[in-house]
């Protein structure tokens, strides 16, 4: 088919695709201006849109609550060693409470990447089904079936959060938006969805019912199990951007911030770090609280780094900063170049790989073991026998840079 | 299938490219006119929402990826140095937002084109025999054909190389002219 007929094709069926009308367009183009003021306005420190109040509900229940739940949810505690020995133990848990007739898979707390999820169904779970989406369940969910789909993420992006309406716990299912029908797979489901900002979390629960038109007996139970979500929470959150680094170890500066709850302006928040190879937290930087509890500031982590934040007695969540190896090549002299390594990688072997413009991929052409340290990293020279204006690079690999660090890719350079 | 007979070239739609006043807004929006960035907003919305539609099969997920989109481009329209190529640079903005989007969301929240009705069964096919061909075969061909990107555009919308644009172009092509014979 040539490109004339493609274009014409694709024209024609351009023209039924339904857009936006201008109204809606006017008001999408508002909304756009209106949230990246909000993340500009984010050095200024406000760590919440539209100056709206917060609270986390499920504070209100107290230690004694949360360690109830957290024990029926199976949720670990995470005790903790600080240097001054004074952050208390912490629990942290989001998920639905079990209950009999309900079947429910959940991370139960944030992994990596600052997101929990959970799956909760009134029916048997389809096997092969993971927190990555319950296809098989929602695929043969009967007609009296419900599933809730439900991820929970630390607040703290002024652009997704501004998505996100506060509300209370228990939340409602008639507070959810009917998600468009669909012809695919899940056609004949009903299918809503419920973004809730809850704490520091934003919660994006999606709910199916087994036909479009749900029973009023289907949504009392959506309606219940919603009321079992928890969003057992600590009272300082901790987020992280990025959380893996490269390039310069040690200037690449990390983006640390979070809410402490109840805080007011002014209050000392410490950020605490256990660098890779340490047993211990010991204080690496800190913040004050805005009057909306809203903190933030910079770290520098020249290694792998757990961090957490610590208010009063409180101790967030840790999240773990991952650091890439900084690999550098140069040229010595016409025919030398010297490769180095941030960190101590003494008689470690590094990889020279050359690029193959025939292949479009690069090759290893050499192996250098690194024998000169000079004090925060070691280098090697070397020769290679290659055409000049060959383009090399240097590449660590994770293997060898474990554990403290990611594999590293050096600059590229034309010999 | 009536509408596959070879049509002349005049009688295509051809895709848009930059208006001189379209570079104009651009220009003032770059001063912060939120009047002229709306208008951006008004003109190059619809095809960025069907690009997005197209991409990611859920009128929900579109509408988020659109609002993500417009409120990336106020933020950075500031530093675009060529106001004339507003349009690609948009839709690389777009192309980031929807694979984020896919990339959280559940399989099988997709149904996009197959929501819509047809009356012109010749349309039925042509959306049927689009909406078989791969994911990355579907973009090349909207960013393309449909939203007048160059080939070097399109790869650098989707971080790819430019070889792997003109061999994904013409194996789409093939795979539509197969679909539709």
């Amino acid at each position: 088919m040539d490109e004339r007929r493609t274009e014409h094709l694709l024209a024609r069926l351009w023209r039924e695709i339904p857009a936006p009308s201008q109204d809606e367009l006017e008001t999408i183009g508002r909304r756009a201006r209106a949230e990246a003021n909000v993340v500009e306005a984010a050095p200024t420190r406000t760590m919440r849109s539209n100056g709206r109040r917060l609270r986390l509900r499920w504070a209100v229940g107290g230690a004694a609550c949360a360690l109830l739940v957290g024990s029926a949810l199976g949720f670990g505690l995470a005790s903790s060693l600080t240097p001054s020995g004074s952050a208390q133990v912490n629990f942290v848990g989001f998920g639905f409470r079990p209950v009999p007739g309900w079947n429910v898979l959940q991370t139960g707390t944030l992994d990596q990447t600052g997101v929990a999820t959970a799956v909760a169904a009134n029916v048997q779970l389809g096997a092969g089904d993971d927190l990555g989406g319950p296809q098989a369940t929602l695929a043969s969910l009967p007609t009296r079936g419900v599933l809730i789909f439900a991820t929970f993420r630390l607040r703290g992006d002024p652009e997704q959060d501004a998505r996100f309406e506060a509300r209370d716990l228990p939340l409602q299912i008639k507070d959810a938006e009917r998600m468009a029908a669909s012809n695919g797979a899940l056609g004949d489901l009903g299918r809503y969805r419920l973004r809730a900002a809850v704490g520091g979390y934003n919660i994006d629960a999606r709910v199916y019912f087994g036909q479009g038109k749900p029973s009023p007996a289907a949504v009392a139970a959506a309606q219940a199990q919603l009321s079992r979500l928890v969003v057992a929470a600590e009272r300082v959150t901790l987020r992280v951007q990025p959380t893996v680094i490269g390039a310069r170890a040690g200037t690449t500066r990390v983006r640390v911030s979070g809410i402490a709850e109840g805080a007011r302006a002014g209050e000392a928040v410490t950020i605490q770090g256990k660098t890779c190879g340490l047993r211990f937290f010991r204080v690496i930087g800190g913040a004050v609280t805005e009057a909306d509890g809203g903190w933030w500031n910079y770290v520098y982590p020249s290694k792998l780094t757990t961090l957490r934040a610590v208010w009063r007695d409180e101790t967030s969540a840790e999240v773990t900063v991952r650091v890439q190896a900084f690999v550098t090549i140069r040229r010595r002299s016409a025919r030398r170049f010297e490769v180095s390594v941030g960190g101590p990688f003494w008689r470690k072997h590094i990889t020279i790989q050359r690029f193959d413009n025939r292949l479009g991929s690069w090759s290893a052409v050499k192996s250098v073991v690194l024998t000169d340290d000079y004090g925060i990293g070691v280098r090697a020279m070397f020769t290679l026998p290659v055409p000049k204006g060959t383009l090399i690079r240097a590449v660590f690999p994770r293997s060898l840079a474990a554990p403290c660090f990611l594999a590293g890719v050096s600059n590229s350079l034309r010999t | 299938m009536t509408d596959l007979a070879p049509v002349a070239a005049d009688s295509v739609e051809r895709p848009d490219r930059p208006e001189p006043d379209e570079v104009e807004l651009v220009r003032r929006a770059q001063l912060g006119s939120s009047a002229a960035f709306d208008r951006l907003v008004v003109t190059r919305g619809p095809d960025v929402y069907r690009y997005l539609l197209v991409r990611l099969r859920n009128e929900s997920d579109a509408r988020d990826a659109l609002q993500e989109t417009m409120t990336a481009a106020w933020q950075g329209i500031r530093d675009l140095r060529q106001p004339e190529k507003f349009w690609p640079w948009l839709v690389s903005i777009a192309a980031r937002k929807a694979t984020a989007i896919a990339g959280t969301r559940l399989r099988g929240d997709e149904h996009g084109l197959d929501a819509l009705a047809y009356d012109d069964e010749s349309l039925l096919e042509i959306r049927e025999a689009f909406g078989s061909l791969p994911q990355h075969l579907r973009e090349v061909l909207v960013l393309r054909y449909r939203l007048g990107l160059t080939e070097e555009e399109v790869a650098e919308a989707l971080g790819i190389r430019l070889g792997t644009v003109k061999s994904r172009s013409a194996r789409a092509r093939r795979a539509l002219e197969e679909l539709l014979s």
